[in-house]
């Protein structure tokens, strides 16, 4: 397993060098935990930017781990798409205890990436992300005809339906026939 | 992307941020999207005319180029309502434009138009405006089917109104003189309503006098002619010269007979300016019963409206 830490060097804010004047309490030292997507490349990202996952949140606090365990353990998510997943840790690190703006420009523009990380953030319950990614997915069809937008959406026709429902009739019975005659073979 | 392969949930809040108008396009697409948007978006369609009996899609399409699809708040013909009663609150659908440069090339309807206060702007070449309307009514029936009603709202009665499944006329016009000549003889009207007194009466064949519900402006000699000839179930008559009560008796008595008026559900004749209004003369013209004040009055149920 290749590991890298690119969470926190590349989009996580820099963590201050001295803790401001004012501040009475010690600063509490930022905990972090370990994620990878199918690819197997490990993302440090600190328990700030994890908590936009209810997830991921809800594995911490079930779990208990220390540091050093959750860098022996990083959370598996071979579902997800290394590149997915990257833009998963970008978002949650750069609004890292921050409120969350009424929209988001820097999702992706292409379709089948749209898809891919629509599919993550509802796995991994980004609830703020995921409403950012539908209205995002609903804007494509905005001023579209129907016909563009069943290409769009890639909808089947009626008749295609009707086909796919005739099939999945087709293979259910099938398969209980199989079911039937395994079941008849095992009395015997 | 296969819309399909999304989970339910992420489907809804798709939807939640479609405009009505888009969500109606995308259930044209399939039997299957239907089903889909009619059980996650009931919500949605239930609280779009929440307090309404009969819920209606308006078109209302002026003597410009541009037209509106809405679904109106208030009821058509309200009570007491003695004015131009345009409707004031409504949620709109559409917007529809006809235009000479209409970008459409083999297209009937141009759906990138762009937004007019929130909501989509479609446009056609003016060669095709009967066609494409009917397309968009397609649309709105194919989704909505007959639970709702489709009022087509004629300001000008030259235009030409197009003939479509279910589709009811509303004429709200200036002035009603000449109209026979030039309106379409069919359909039947749901509403009519005029600004400039009447002065020139239907022929007593009209099929106008078969409007659902009137709200006029009249003098003498056409309210006389309204009362007698008027089959509908609502009528609010506004006359503002001397009025001659004779009219109104035996309209009255014809109406009490069951001879007559037998859909007749509610009228209210007003006399405008300083005309004085013959109560008594009428009340005892008419037979109204004087009750004792100490007694128990008779209860009587007036249908709904």
């Amino acid at each position: 397993m290749s590991s890298t830490e690119q969470g926190t060097s590349s989009a996580a804010p820099a963590e201050p060098t001295t803790a401001p004047e004012s501040a009475a309490a010690p600063e509490v030292p930022e905990s972090f935990y370990y994620v990878h997507g199918k690819d197997k490349v490990v993302h440090k990202v600190s328990a700030g930017a994890l908590q936009h996952s209810a997830l991921i949140h809800g594995m911490i606090s079930n779990l208990g781990y220390t540091e050093e365990q959750a860098k022996a353990n990083p959370f598996p998510f071979e579902n997800i798409d290394g590149d997915i997943l990257q833009m998963v840790v970008d978002w949650c690190n750069q609004h890292k205890g921050k409120p969350t703006p009424p929209e988001d420009t820097n999702l992706p523009k292409q379709k089948e990436k749209l898809f891919d990380l629509v599919l993550a953030v509802n796995y991994l319950e980004i609830k703020e992300l995921l409403t950012y990614c539908c209205k995002q997915v609903a804007m494509m069809v905005k001023g579209k005809s129907p016909e563009e937008i069943r290409e769009i959406w890639m909808i089947p026709t009626d008749a295609e339906d009707e086909a796919a429902e005739k099939e999945a009739k087709k293979r259910a019975g099938k398969e209980a026939a199989g079911e039937t005659a395994a079941a008849a073979g095992d009395a015997k | 992307m296969k819309l399909s392969k999304f989970p339910s949930l992420v489907q809804k809040e798709i939807f939640d941020n479609l405009k009505t108008w888009d969500l109606i396009l995308l259930s044209s697409v399939s039997k299957n999207m239907k089903k889909v948007i009619k059980s996650s978006q009931t919500k949605r369609f239930k609280s779009i005319v929440p307090n309404q009996q009969v819920k209606r899609i308006v078109y209302d399409y002026g003597e410009s180029h541009e037209g509106l699809v809405y679904i109106p708040i208030e009821p058509h013909f309200r009570h007491k309502s003695r004015w131009w009663s345009k409707e004031t609150e409504e949620m709109s659908i559409l917007k529809m434009v006809d235009r000479q440069d209409c970008n459409v090339a083999e297209k009937l309807i141009d759906y990138e138009s762009g937004y007019h206060d929130n909501y989509p702007v479609v446009s056609f070449l003016p060669m095709n405006k009967e066609s494409a309307i009917e397309s968009i009514h397609n649309c709105l029936f194919n989704f909505f089917g007959d639970s709702v009603e489709y009022h087509w709202v004629a300001r000008d009665h030259k235009l030409v109104i197009p003939t479509l499944q279910n589709l009811s006329v509303y004429l709200r016009i200036e002035s009603l003189d000449n109209v026979c000549d030039t309106f379409p003889s069919s359909p039947v009207l749901k509403l009519m309503e005029n600004i400039y007194d009447m002065t020139n009466p239907f022929s007593p064949e009209s099929n106008f006098y078969q409007t659902e519900s009137i709200v006029l402006n009249l003098n003498n000699e056409t309210l006389l002619k309204v009362l007698r000839y008027f089959q509908g179930r609502q009528a609010i008559l506004t006359c503002s010269g001397s009025f001659e009560i004779g009219g109104l008796i035996e309209f009255v008595n014809r109406w009490k007979s069951g001879e007559a008026l037998r859909k007749l559900e509610y009228l209210e004749v007003v006399l405008r300016f300083k005309n004085r209004f013959p109560k008594t003369e009428i009340l005892d013209a008419i037979g109204v019963k004087r009750l004792d004040e100490t007694k128990q009055p008779p209860s009587h149920t007036v249908p709904r409206m």
